[in-house]
């Protein structure tokens, strides 16, 4: 898939990066981290511009995140059903989310925008929870900004060499994930009234 | 939830040794990544100093890709816009907005194949 998305980028550079963030964003799982690393190198290689990548990446990243809670927050979670994404939100992925949200919404949102799978279900279920659409934008936005400047920069620094640093993008999330609840636990274990 | 949880020092215990094993998750995840950080530097798959102003990093031949498009390929390797399409006998009219994938489909080849052969004009080109 990642193939084919890199040819997309290629031919049609911007609106290519726009639409694949926009969908990964929205309900697919698309590997748009890795798109935006690969399109951050192009531009090193003076075949795109860097910071029309990071902004396009950005827009397109804010743009699903919004589709996706404005289209359930009016319509209902039924309407995935209809429009054929209903399969990418399984009850199992929505009850964690909204379990997530009601104990911890600001770190929810802003964390959820680095995990490909959990981010859509987030957004279902702040719509459909009706939580402050300006509340919602500012931390999934600030989490967008993050998660594509990260990506866009290790593309950046790595240049035609992104690929190799891809693969160890996988290991690279597994330790801010241990980081962060290493982070809580302690924080819980500490703060904890007796 | 078993009796045995419910007690307040095993509840700790456990709270305890999670915390340990994540630890430990994230000291091996930290020293595994740093590791392949500093191979990488040292291979030179880092830009030596951003701050210079240096020549855009080109990949190399062996770096070609089945998704790589030809006006890619033209530009990271400053080839005229008609070689590869003459070297490879290109007729489709998207040429250079093409796929060295879709390309190798459309003539009923392996993308391999099809690689090889670009890898190979390519280095013609730049001995």
């Amino acid at each position: 898939m990642l193939a084919t998305l890199l040819s997309y980028v290629l031919l049609y550079k911007y609106p290519a990066i726009f639409v694949i963030t926009f969908f990964g964003a929205f309900a697919l799982p698309l590997p748009s981290g890795s798109v935006l690393m690969a399109a951050a190198a192009f531009s090193v290689q003076g075949y795109m511009n860097f910071p029309l990548v990071l902004l396009t990446g950005i827009a397109g990243n804010m743009a699903g995140d919004s589709s996706g809670y404005w289209l359930v927050r009016q319509y209902g979670v039924k309407v995935l059903d209809k429009i054929h994404l209903g399969r990418f939100f399984h009850k199992d992925r929505l009850d964690g989310a909204r379990n997530q949200i009601n104990k911890h919404p600001i770190l929810t949102i802003y964390f959820s925008r680095f995990m490909t799978g959990i981010a859509p279900a987030v957004n279902v279920v702040c719509g459909f929870t009706r939580l402050p659409y300006k509340r919602f934008l500012l931390f999934e936005a600030l989490g967008e900004i993050t998660e594509c400047s990260v990506f866009c920069f290790i593309g950046y620094i790595f240049g035609s060499n992104w690929e190799y640093v891809s693969q160890l993008s996988g290991g690279f999330w597994i330790i801010i994930l241990a980081g962060v609840l290493t982070t809580f636990m302690v924080g819980r274990m500490i703060f904890k009234k007796r | 939830m078993p009796n045995i949880i419910k007690n307040p020092k095993i509840k700790l215990f456990i709270q305890w040794f999670f915390l340990a094993a994540l630890v430990a998750v994230l000291a091996a995840g930290l020293y595994y990544f740093a590791g392949k950080l500093e191979s990488l530097r040292l291979h030179g798959y880092m830009r030596a100093n951003l701050r210079r102003q240096i020549t855009a990093q080109k990949i190399t031949p062996d770096q070609i890709r089945g998704w790589m498009t030809f006006r890619y390929v033209n530009l990271e390797f400053n080839l005229p816009s008609g070689y590869l399409k003459s070297a490879l006998k290109i007729t489709d009219s998207r040429y250079p907005n093409l796929s060295l994938d879709s390309l190798a489909k459309q003539q009923n080849i392996s993308s391999a194949s099809l690689i090889a052969k670009t890898v190979n004009s390519v280095k013609s080109y730049h001995p």
